[in-house]
């Protein structure tokens, strides 16, 4: 009849997507790594069985996760991905001017390969002359840098596997230690109405760090509940305050200054449960 | 190879059940002139070979399928030398057809080139060498209208098309069929699942078949990657179709295929079992025990 894959989100709720083929099947030292062609969404990049990025859709996480915190700094000029092995961040990155170095840091070069081969729409922004890709631990590579980054972009994976540590307290303070005394992050951090215990925890690492800790999500299909969430944590710029002029000469399809400011604004429930007396 | 976690291939059987196949990945999908096709690699089965959303067989267990479908017809005939193939763009059937010393000429016919193709280059473990032995020739026509062309009689029609619950395969068809076998021919034919669970399309074509033939057999087997027992149609043009005596069978098997001839499958005992039916099954699509 039909090739159907499905994702297992959680205990109790599962993704099903109608597939016409798959086009890469194999089995990474890190992961299972899977490229499938879906009817609704293009081609879709699986890790572990997860969705990790679809064509249609990863328009909005790409731009969610590069534009607020790149545009929340005035002068991003050294940026730095951990994960986003597709390539999908970079090529957001790099429509910046004032970036002048990206690098991305990826466990499995294996994603890479497959994006730069299967998913050119995401691979193409590797290509820039600025951007330079390093196969490496992230969380290791991240330690060994001092005051060096304007802003750093947390692309992982869920906690499961490689990226386990990412979501742990020793990184966050690397991740700290990486950042020039002007400079914030930005990590992926799963659907505030699955996930809420996750949220609460990573929020609680970062206000320890951080003096500006922020939470900001957007609307994206394919993943649990269809509601994302990024964790932001920054050393001196709030990302209310930020230059509407650049925001708005980027050519994006998701990102706005509107939805920048929109972004922040968590629905009642959710803000009064994760930032009570704020 | 290892299965992408939770990807399944779908076969939906009918509204009230379905089955779930894991992938390990795609060997080719796409469309032909009149199908659509797909090929894919599943952990447990192997490779499976789909055309329009039913799946026609798989690595793991064709020569099952294979093995039931043409030699219960091939030992049944005195003298099987004009064998003609209906569908089966596998080769599989053709493959068992020509293990038979005494076949001088197959002719199989298949609709569509594209899929003899595909199956040759994506499945040849399916046809092994079938297609380059000088007995064979390769027509690709619809099964109707090549009936219909002065191509002489045969002693064995095989039958291995997928859809034979439509309209195009009526008594009409099945008289055609008749009217190209020699005397004391046989046609063996592919005829869905025959189980309690599901009976009904079996017995409908065994009663098409019946408007045309005045003796039938109804034989099936497990089938592990259609997670079913499986149907299959004997019928005769004319003369009885005798239920073999055993020793008739023991024989003629020795004869004609013998250890030498590497089936898996098949040999006298499982023809014995296949064509035994529980009186309960027997009851409902009307078929007698043998002997009754």
């Amino acid at each position: 009849m039909a090739f159907w894959f499905t994702e297992k989100q959680t205990e109790n709720l599962e993704l099903n997507l109608r597939v016409r083929e798959s086009l890469l099947v194999e089995r990474t030292p890190f992961q299972q790594l899977a490229v499938l062609d879906t009817y609704l969404y293009g081609r879709m990049l699986v890790l572990d069985g997860a969705v990790q990025t679809t064509e249609e859709d990863e328009f909005v996480y790409h731009e969610m996760i590069t534009h607020v915190p790149l545009i929340t700094h005035p002068q991003p000029q050294e940026v730095l991905v951990i994960g986003g092995g597709d390539g999908g961040t970079v090529r957001e990155i790099v429509k910046h001017p004032e970036v002048k170095r990206v690098r991305l840091v990826e466990i499995d070069e294996r994603v890479v390969a497959a994006a730069r081969q299967f998913l050119p729409g995401l691979s193409q922004g590797l290509d820039d002359p600025r951007a330079e890709v390093i196969i490496t631990d992230g969380a290791e590579y991240v330690r060994a840098m001092r005051g060096a980054c304007d802003v750093i972009i947390v692309d992982s994976t869920d906690p499961v596997g490689p990226a386990v540590k990412l979501f742990e307290a020793d990184f966050y303070r690397a991740v700290y230690d990486a950042l020039t005394p002007e400079g914030l992050f930005v990590a992926q951090s799963k659907s505030p109405y699955l996930d809420r215990a996750l949220i609460r925890n990573l929020l609680d690492i970062i206000r320890s760090l951080f003096p500006v800790t922020l939470l900001y999500t957007a609307a994206i299909p394919t993943y649990p509940s269809g509601f994302w969430s990024f964790v932001l944590g920054s050393k001196m710029h709030h990302p209310l305050t930020f230059d509407e002029r650049r925001a708005e000469k980027l050519d994006t399809r998701y990102y706005s200054p509107e939805i920048h400011r929109a972004a922040f604004i968590l629905p009642r429930q959710i803000r009064g449960d994760l930032f009570q007396g704020e | 190879m290892a299965a992408v976690s939770r990807f399944y291939y779908i076969d939906e059987i009918d509204p009230h059940e379905f089955h779930g196949y894991a992938v390990a990945g795609s060997l080719y999908v796409g469309q032909t002139k009149f199908q659509t096709i797909e090929i894919f690699e599943s952990p447990k089965f192997g490779k499976m070979l789909i055309l329009d959303g039913k799946i026609q067989s798989a690595a793991l267990d064709e020569h099952i399928y294979h093995e039931a479908l043409v030699h219960p017809a091939m030992l049944l005939h005195p003298h099987p030398r004009r064998v003609l193939i209906l569908g089966g763009g596998e080769g599989a059937a053709l493959r068992e057809v020509l293990r038979y010393g005494l076949v001088e000429e197959a002719v199989m016919v298949d609709l569509d080139e594209e899929v003899v193709t595909l199956c040759r280059r994506y499945l040849p473990e399916w046809s092994g060498r079938a297609f380059e032995d000088p007995r064979v020739t390769l027509v690709c026509e619809d099964a109707r209208e090549f009936l219909q062309r002065p191509t002489g009689l045969f002693d064995v029609i095989i039958q291995d098309i997928t859809d034979v619950v439509t309209a195009d395969y009526s008594e009409a068809y099945y008289r055609a069929v008749h009217g190209r076998l020699a005397d004391r021919g046989i046609l063996a034919m592919q005829a869905l699942e025959l189980s309690l669970a599901d009976f009904a399309a079996h017995l409908r074509v065994r009663q098409d078949v019946a408007m045309a033939f005045p003796r039938l057999l109804s034989y099936r087997t497990f089938v592990a990657s259609f997670r079913a027992d499986w149907g299959f149609l004997l019928a005769t043009a004319g003369a009885e179709l005798d239920p073999f005596a055993p020793d008739t069978l023991v024989a003629r098997f020795s004869e004609r295929l013998g250890p030498e001839a590497g089936l898996r499958f098949y040999g006298p005992a499982v023809h014995t079992a296949m064509c035994t039916l529980p009186a309960e099954l027997g009851d409902l699509i009307g078929q007698k025990p043998a002997g009754a």
